[in-house]
């Protein structure tokens, strides 16, 4: 309404007001551009430009390269409006506004930040990304501040204080422009910090709604009445009745994963962290509404619908991974359907509008912790021998599948309306988990378990020793298309194009191009590091580059290294398994390929 | 159980790392761990090494906070350094020294563990365990306890 009235009474108010969400929303539609992390609001991933396709993809070469100057983890992926990329880095966080006519940096953004921050985060610096809308350029942090910057000039517009890192609160997530808000959260999930989702004033860095994942119904902005629960209204204290005492202040259900959007519905989506502590003796209860995929109205920040995936979590299967709105038929129904690959292993797919549970299954044979989700009351079907509450304190666990780092991390999927596959990057790694009692001192590690991971082959004991597969998934069905094994797990999000190709990068460093189809490699070129950045593509003067930023690090670059040693031998594979420093080295470089 | 076969292998390397020269020993220092090393029948006759207390709340203090950074076994990631090698070149005054005050490094920064009180009470063990990661008497993978004395 404001708009509108705004529109009519000052003329030139008009390309102002329309701005914030049209305008990206144009942008976004075009797709020459790549305007946002998931190439659209509903985070598919997927473009239209089909000049490369699965006959040519062989031919691509490198066009051009740039080094961010920055060593660590290097997370996300680059934006595109026009002619101008812009690309970020881990900490010390610097954006780049490129000329993608000569490759020029027209402005460098470098923030100074505390070094103090880079301690009390927890896997790495990384920072996934970007956010482009209403002329801005918006960056998280790792320090927590929100920055929007004059994408035309790179100076500071405006800066919001999302948390303190002197209580481990950090900033990893792409930020999201829905209308005239940018959406973030927070992280520290291994700090006992309190998630919550944040909308800020587009225009100003105001603050305009905060939810927090777990807490008093008025903090998590729930309608008791209203907001459901697998179709059922959650009723009051829903979240304060899962904890014992005031546990839930050091609660967790952080929010650092991505956000997705649906114009339609006016809702953001998003999942909520581990609970508090890694030892769940000590905090017994569903711990609610950590672990949790959230639907909020983008206005107000109420929660029209929840599902918590794990309830009680007992292995770090954090719930942030990002949610692929698609429309998809389902028992011979069409659905406005959400998409989730969780950590815990199981592929969900709801009814985005309602909250309605449709599938849950396996996205990797070798989960074992759950033999499958009770699909009346969503609860996953724990296995005694690895539920690590129940063995107990000071008890190893032994061969959990998957193992903390989950079947998927936060590598974002892509999904192709042509085939109407998911083409999913994943962990094959498993662990021993031993709880154990841990103290909460405010900015220290609180974690309270002890645990070894190690390939996915060492618990199945099927003789394989890869640690990651590439797969396509049908989330009408819940069903493994097909599945390609990589040595390491696959840590980088993933592309799909109207040319039937799908790309993705592998933590040696190489970028692949697969056919959408079969799944069968088309290309592959070694980038100059280990890839946990996401692939985007788009068009300069009609011509299609794909883009990739490499740059090793993340929680794959210590999983990975874990394990290795002396994971070699006993399964028969000597020699054929080497620890990831022999494949690649450090260091932030974006390169883009094109066919000559 | 899985892990019990690929101990074996691990003994070569392990011996590898024992016999690279100017491995830092101060002379005369009695070794602040005890590590013995064999085949298990418990676990199918595969190598483990069953430690002294301090060693074995080392090793799971490293595992619960340390390894984060410096990977599992402290062999080290891509921010933080393998501390095999590490310990190697740092004697117990400078060890002692990082862990109170923290540490900034080329690559990342160690906070001063001394404001945690889930670490600050095991600098000793943690001190045992990684000087038997680093003398090569300790091998990769959960050790046992050894009967109290």
């Amino acid at each position: 309404m404001t708009t509108k009235c705004l529109v009519m009474v000052l003329g030139l108010a008009v390309s102002y007001c329309a701005g914030a969400n049209e305008d990206v929303e144009k942008l976004i539609a075009d797709s020459n551009n790549w305007a946002i992390w998931g190439g659209n609001y509903a985070g598919t991933r997927y473009s239209e430009l089909a000049q490369i396709d699965k006959t040519n993809v062989g031919r691509l070469q490198v066009a051009w390269t740039f080094s961010t100057g920055v060593l660590r983890g290097h997370e996300g992926g680059p934006l595109v409006v026009g002619n101008t990329l812009y690309i970020h880095t881990p900490f010390p966080n610097k954006v780049f506004s490129i000329n993608l006519a000569d490759q020029t940096i027209n402005w460098t953004y470098a923030p100074t930040q505390d070094s103090d921050t880079i301690p009390v985060m927890c896997c790495d610096t990384v920072n996934r990304g970007l956010a482009y809308g209403d002329g801005k350029i918006f960056l998280q942090q790792a320090d927590t501040k929100l920055v929007a910057l004059n994408a035309q000039t790179g100076a500071v517009v405006w800066t919001a204080i999302n948390g303190d890192p002197a209580k481990g609160e950090t900033n990893t997530n792409a930020p999201l422009v829905v209308k005239d808000k940018v959406i973030t959260g927070i992280s520290g999930g291994e700090y006992g910090v309190r998630g919550f989702v944040v909308a800020y004033d587009l225009a100003t860095g105001r603050q305009v709604w905060k939810a927090y994942s777990v807490g008093p119904d008025a903090e998590l902005l729930v309608d008791p009445r209203r907001t459901t629960h697998l179709g059922r209204p959650i009723g009051a204290n829903s979240s304060l009745s899962t904890w014992e005492g005031e546990q839930w202040k050091l609660g967790g259900g952080t929010t650092w994963g991505w956000f997705t959007y649906d114009a339609a519905l006016n809702l953001i989506y998003y999942g909520s962290g581990n609970p508090g502590t890694w030892n769940p003796v000590v905090r017994p209860g569903d711990n609610r509404w950590s672990m949790t995929l959230f639907a909020r109205d983008a206005d107000t920040g109420m929660a029209k619908w929840v599902y918590q995936m794990t309830p009680h979590d007992e292995w770090d299967y954090d719930g942030v991974n990002e949610n692929v709105l698609v429309d998809l038929e389902v028992d011979g129904r069409m659905r406005k359907g959400l998409v989730h690959f969780d950590r815990n292993g199981f592929g969900y797919t709801l009814d985005r509008e309602t909250g309605a549970l449709l599938v849950a299954e396996k996205f990797d044979p070798a989960v074992n912790w759950a033999t499958h989700v009770d699909m009346r009351t969503g609860r996953p079907q724990v296995v005694d021998r690895y539920s690590t509450g129940k063995n107990g304190q000071d008890f190893n666990t032994e061969d959990i599948c998957p193992a903390a780092l989950g079947s998927k991390d936060q590598q974002p999927a892509a999904y192709s309306p042509r085939t109407n596959l998911f083409y999913v990057p994943t962990n094959h790694v498993c662990m021993d988990y031993e709880p154990y009692e841990v103290e909460y001192v405010a900015g220290q590690p609180y974690v309270g378990a002890v645990l070894t991971m190690f390939p996915a082959g060492q618990a199945t004991r099927d003789g394989t020793t890869n640690l990651g597969n590439f797969i396509a998934w049908d989330a009408a069905e819940g069903k493994i298309m097909w599945s390609k094994p990589e040595p390491f797990s696959v840590w980088s999000g993933a592309l799909a194009t109207a040319g039937d190709v799908v790309f993705y990068g592998t933590l040696e460093g190489y970028l692949k191009a697969v056919d959408a189809q079969t799944g069968q490699e088309l290309y592959k070129f070694k980038t100059p590091s280990g890839i946990i950045g996401n692939i985007n593509t788009w068009t300069y003067e009609g011509k299609q580059y794909v883009g990739v930023l490499s740059g090793i690090g993340g929680w794959a670059g210590i999983g990975m290294a874990a394990g290795l040693e002396g994971a070699t031998d006993g399964l028969g594979a000597v020699g054929a398994y080497r620890s990831l420093s022999q494949h690649t080295q450090l260091g932030g470089v974006l390169t883009v390929f094109a066919i000559p | 159980m899985s892990r019990c076969r690929t101990f074996v292998l691990v003994v070569a390397a392990a011996a590898l790392v024992a016999a690279i020269p100017g491995h830092a020993q101060e002379p005369g220092a009695a070794k602040p761990y005890t590590v013995e090393c064999g085949p298990d029948p418990e676990e199918g006759g595969a190598t483990v090494c069953r430690v002294d207390r301090a060693t074995y709340v080392g090793w799971r203090t490293f595992h619960a906070i340390c390894h984060t950074c410096h990977a599992q076994d402290a062999v080290g990631s891509t921010f933080a350094p393998d501390l095999l090698a590490r310990m190697r070149e740092i004697d117990k005054t400078a060890f002692m020294k990082a862990m109170n005050e923290g540490f900034t490094g080329q690559m990342g920064v160690m906070p001063p563990w001394i404001q945690d009180p889930n670490v600050n009470k095991y600098f000793e063990e943690l001190w045992s365990f990684l000087r038997a990661r680093s003398d090569g008497a300790l091998l990769p993978g959960r050790p046992k306890r050894l009967p109290e004395p």
